[in-house]
C-alpha cells in the first residue's frame, strides 16, 4: 500500500517494489535490527568497499567479502538492485538507475508496515550504535535530532560506540532525558571500582516469548577515540563476564532466547561466538558489512544490517519452549525510490534540518570523480581531504582516518556543505601539523597495519588503515607484527629513518607523538569546504597509493585467489 | 604520612557464611624509580606499596606483597568468608616507612 | 635509596628469585584462570584478574609476571582458608605489548600458570 506503485524504474529492473520488500513471516515473533546509521536522517549514496581485504586467513570469509567475491557468495545477480546496495560494482551507473538509498522517513514507513502486520506486541527493534554521529545534523544537535528520529522510529534497545564522542555527560544526558529506547552494555564500568555504568541487560517478553538481550558497546572506545570523551569509564571485550550474564539470563531468569545486542564487529563477534556458550543470536555492528544470510558458529546465529540506514534487518522467529524452531531473514534494502516516506517522520526531518538548511544545502564545487570512502587502503575522498590539507599546511605527508562512515558522491553532482560534515563531523576535528621522525611514522604505520590486519579478530581495533598522501609502500598483510611495510617512500623518495618529516593528521591521537606541533589547528570540515571552494571542480586519481604484495585484488575470494 | 584508603564490601547485605567480595583503592602514586620527572629531567625516587595485609578479627588472613609495575593507586580486590561479625582491617605500607590504615566491619545477618 | 632503583631481570631470573623454582617447571593448566583484555586501553593501568578453580584450602599463593617489564614480578598474594575463593583482581603496568603470568602455588608442591598475551598500542582509528 506504501508502495510506490507501478513505479517504470522498478519495472525496468524486472522486480516490482512488492517483490523488493516482500517477505515470507514465520512463527511468533519479529525481531527488527539497524546498525551504523551514522545520523543519516535523509537518503543518500553510500558506496561499499572496492578492497577489502585483511590477513589471509581471513581473506574471503564473511566480514571480508566484496565486489564479485560477495555476489558469488551470497548467490546474487550483478546488476541487480541488490547488488547495487551490497555492492562497489557499476556504481554510478546503478546509482542513477535506482536512487539513493536510506532516509529514516523511508525506513519508517516499512517498520510501520511490519508493525500493522505482525500487532505491536509480536515486534522488538534492536540498534547496534553508531547511531548519532556522521552528519552535520548529528554533530549540531550533540546528537539529539537523531535521538528524536530513533523515538520515531521506535527502537526498544541500542548500544554504542562513536555515540561516546559527544562525551559520557551528553551520553547520559540522552539516554536519561531523551531517549525512549533502552541503552545496555554489560562492558562499561567505571575504572576506580570496576562497577557498572549501564544495564548490562534487559529482559523483555515478545507475543509471550521472553528474551534476555544483553548489551555489547565498542570495546575499543577509548583506544580507538579520544579517551578524554569516557574518561573514568573502561570497556573491553569482558568475554568472561558475558558467559556470567548468559548462564544468569539462563539459570535464574529462565527467559526463552538469549540475544546479544553487539557494537563489537562481524569478526569479532565470530569469534566471541566460539568463546561464549548459549547465545542464541548475536545482532552485530561496527564493521558496516550488509549480511543478507545470517550465519551459523557454535549454534549462535549471528547478523549485520549494513550500514547508514540502507537497510532494515528482519528476522522472524518461530520459538516454542525455549528452541527456535524456523526462522526468516531479510536485509530489506531501504530503495528510497521505491517507498513513500512516512509523511510524519518526513516533516520531522524538514523540522529538523530547518534551522542549518541554508548552510547545509549550499553547494560549494562539482566532482568529475567518483568520491567514495571505503576501501582498505585508499579512497578519492580521502585523498580529496588530503590534498585539501596539504594546500593549507606546509605538510609533507597527511595522515586521514580510516573511518568507515562517509558519503559518497556520484561523477558531475554538486558537492555541499553537508557532504563536506558526512565526511568529517567529529567532536575533534582539528587538522595537527608537527614533526615525527621517519622511524616514528614506520613505526606508527606498522602499529596502525596489526591493529587492522591481526589474523586474530580479538586484535583488530581499528577501522580501515589510514590513508596517506605523500608518502607510498608496499604491504604484505600476512606478515608478523612490526614486519608488514615495506619500500616505503614520501614523494618519490626512500622514507629516511634519521629524517623529521612534517606531518599533518586529524581525527587521531597522532600529534600526541610529534614534536615542534603548530599553534594553528583548524577544523577539518572548514579547510575541505574552502578548498573546494577554491578548485571548483573537483578531480582526483583512482589509483591506491599502496601495493598489497600477498593477496591479489581489491576484493578476493576466500584463499586469496581473485575471480 | 598516611593516606586516603578505601574499601567496599559487596554485595551490601550477606548472611554469615557467605564469601562476599571486597574491594580496596589506596591513593597511592607507586613511583617504580625509573620514571623522569617531566619538568625536572630527573629520575624520580622509587616510592611505592610493598607489603598489604589483611586482618579479620585477630587473625591476619591475607598478605600481599607489591612492586612498583602495580598501577597508580592500587586497587586490590579478593574474597573473604564472612563467618564472624568482626572488623576488617587493611594495612599498606610503603618502601618509605609510610604505614595507612583503614578498618570496617563485617556484619553478617543471621 | 638507590638500591630501590630496580635491576632489568627476565622472566625466569623472576620467577626462580619469588617462587624458588625453574620457570620451565611451571605446568599450564585449567585450573587456573587470567582474565586480562587483549589489547590494553592504557599500559599504565592494565586490568588482571586470577581465578583459581580449586578449594581455597589447596591454594597458598597467586603470582603475577608482566614477563617483559624491567622487574617482571608485579605482585603475590598469599590467602589463608579465611579468604573462600582463590581470587584476586588487580591493575598493572605495562611497559609495552607483552604476555602476562599468573601463577599458584598449590599446597602438594605444584605450581600451576596461565598466560595471556597483551597488547599495548597506541591506537586512533574509530
Ligand atoms: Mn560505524
Ligand atoms: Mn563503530
Amino acid at each position: 500500500i506504501s508502495l510506490t506503485s507501478g513505479d517504470a524504474l522498478a519495472k525496468l529492473n524486472n522486480m516490482s517494489p512488492e517483490e523488493l520488500m516482500s517477505f515470507k513471516s514465520v512463527g511468533n515473533i519479529t525481531l527488527l535490527h539497524i546498525c551504523d546509521m551514522h545520523a543519516h536522517l535523509r537518503p543518500l549514496y553510500w558506496r561499499e568497499p572496492s578492497t577489502l581485504v585483511s590477513h589471509p586467513k581471513l581473506v574471503g570469509k564473511p566480514g571480508f567479502l566484496c565486489g564479485e567475491a560477495y555476489l558469488k557468495y551470497y548467490d546474487i545477480t550483478p546488476g541487480t538492485i541488490r547488488a547495487y546496495f551490497d555492492t562497489y560494482l557499476d556504481f554510478p551507473e546503478l546509482a542513477h538507475k535506482y536512487g539513493k538509498m536510506g532516509g529514516v522517513a523511508h525506513m519508517a514507513t516499512l517498520v510501520k508496515q511490519i508493525v500493522a502486520e505482525r500487532g505491536k506486541d509480536k515486534v522488538l527493534f534492536m540498534d547496534s550504535g553508531d547511531t548519532w554521529q556522521g552528519t552535520a545534523i548529528g554533530l549540531f544537535t550533540k546528537g539529539k535530532a537523531i535521538v528524536d528520529a530513533q523515538n520515531l522510529l521506535g527502537i526498544d534497545i541500542m548500544v554504542g560506540h562513536w555515540e561516546f564522542t559527544y562525551g559520557k555527560e551528553r551520553v547520559l544526558e540522552l539516554v536519561n532525558n531523551h531517549l525512549n529506547a533502552e541503552f545496555i552494555a554489560q562492558n562499561i564500568k567505571d575504572s576506580m571500582w570496576e562497577e557498572l555504568v549501564f544495564k548490562p541487560y534487559t529482559i523483555r517478553e515478545v507475543n509471550g516469548v521472553k528474551i534476555g538481550i544483553i548489551g555489547n558497546a565498542f570495546p575499543y572506545t577509548p583506544i580507538a577515540n579520544p579517551k578524554e570523551f569516557v574518561k573514568g569509564w573502561t570497556f573491553g571485550i569482558q568475554p568472561e563476564s558475558l558467559q556470567q550474564y548468559v548462564d544468569e539470563l539462563r539459570e535464574d531468569k529462565k527467559v526463552d532466547l538469549v540475544v546479544l545486542l553487539s557494537h563489537d564487529g562481524f569478526s569479532l563477534d565470530q569469534a566471541l561466538a566460539k568463546m561464549v556458550n548459549g547465545i542464541d543470536i548475536i545482532f552485530s555492528g561496527h564493521t558496516h558489512n550488509p549480511a543478507p544470510k545470517p550465519i551459523f558458529v557454535n549454534n549462535t546465529m549471528i547478523v549485520i544490517a549494513g550500514s547508514h540506514g540502507k537497510y532494515l534487518g528482519r528476522l522472524d522467529l518461530d520459538v516454542k519452549n525455549g528452541k527456535i524452531r524456523k526462522y526468516n531473514y531479510k536485509l530489506i534494502p531501504i530503495a528510497s525510490n521505491f517507498i513513500k516516506p512516512d509523511p510524519e517522520v518526513e516533516k520531522f526531518v524538514e523540522k529538523a534540518y530547518e534551522p542549518y538548511k541554508d548552510k547545509l544545502d549550499q553547494v560549494i564545487g562539482k566532482t568529475e570523480t567518483l568520491l567514495y570512502k571505503r576501501d582498505t587502503f585508499y579512497s578519492t575522498f580521502d585523498r580529496l581531504i588530503g590534498e585539501a590539507i596539504r594546500d593549507r599546511t606546509d605538510a609533507e605527508i597527511v595522515f586521514t582516518p580510516g573511518y568507515r562512515w562517509g558519503t559518497t558522491i556520484l561523477p558531475g553532482q554538486d558537492i555541499t556543505v553537508d557532504n563536506v560534515y558526512e565526511m568529517t563531523a567529529i567532536t575533534y576535528p582539528d587538522v595537527y601539523t608537527f614533526e615525527m621522525t621517519g622511524e616514528q611514522i614506520k613505526m606508527i604505520l606498522e602499529d596502525i597495519a596489526d591493529n587492522a590486519f591481526n589474523e586474530n579478530p580479538l586484535y583488530q581495533q581499528g577501522g580501515d588503515m589510514s590513508r596517506l598522501l605523500g608518502l607510498e609502500y608496499e604491504i604484505k598483510l600476512g606478515a608478523p607484527r612490526g614486519k608488514r611495510l615495506r619500500n616505503i617512500k614520501v614523494n618519490g623518495k626512500d622514507l629516511d629513518p634519521k629524517r623529521s618529516y612534517v606531518v599533518s593528521a586529524w581525527g587521531g591521537n597522532l600529534y600526541r607523538v610529534g614534536k615542534n606541533v603548530r599553534p594553528d589547528h583548524p577544523p577539518v570540515y572548514e579547510v575541505v569546504i574552502d578548498y573546494i571552494k577554491k578548485q571548483k571542480i573537483i578531480k582526483v586519481p583512482y589509483e591506491s597509493n599502496v601495493k598489497i604484495l600477498d593477496v591479489k585484488c581489491g576484493c578476493p575470494m576466500e584463499g586469496g585467489i581473485c575471480p | 604520612m598516611p593516606r586516603v584508603a578505601m574499601i567496599r564490601v559487596s554485595p551490601r547485605r550477606y548472611k554469615k557464611g557467605d564469601i562476599v567480595k571486597v574491594k580496596s583503592i589506596i591513593m597511592h602514586p607507586m613511583h617504580t624509580g625509573l620514571t623522569k620527572d617531566k619538568k625536572t629531567g630527573k629520575i624520580i625516587p622509587a616510592d611505592y606499596i610493598n607489603k598489604v595485609e589483611v586482618y579479620y578479627g585477630d587473625e591476619k588472613i591475607t598478605t600481599f606483597d607489591l612492586k612498583g609495575s602495580v598501577s597508580a593507586n592500587p586497587f586490590l580486590e579478593f574474597y573473604i568468608k564472612a563467618d564472624k561479625k568482626a572488623p576488617l582491617k587493611m594495612v599498606w605500607k610503603d618502601i618509605t616507612g609510610d604505614v595507612t590504615e583503614k578498618t570496617i566491619q563485617i556484619k553478617p545477618k543471621g | 635509596r638507590a638500591e630501590n632503583k630496580p635491576k632489568k631481570k627476565s622472566f625466569e631470573e623472576a620467577v626462580k628469585e619469588v617462587l624458588g623454582v625453574d620457570a620451565s617447571k611451571l605446568e599450564a593448566s585449567s585450573d587456573i584462570k587470567l582474565i586480562a583484555p587483549s589489547i590494553a586501553e592504557n599500559g599504565a593501568v592494565v586490568p588482571v584478574k586470577v581465578q583459581v578453580n580449586l578449594p581455597i584450602e589447596q591454594v597458598k599463593s597467586i603470582h603475577i609476571f608482566a614477563t617483559k617489564n624491567t622487574d617482571p614480578h608485579t605482585l603475590s598474594m598469599f590467602l589463608s582458608p579465611a579468604n573462600g575463593k582463590a581470587y584476586l583482581s588487580t591493575r598493572i603496568r605495562l611497559a609495552k605489548t607483552m604476555p602476562v603470568v599468573a601463577v599458584a602455588v598449590l599446597k602438594d608442591g605444584r605450581t600451576i600458570k596461565a598466560e595471556k598475551p597483551i597488547k599495548v598500542t597506541i591506537g586512533g582509528c574509530g
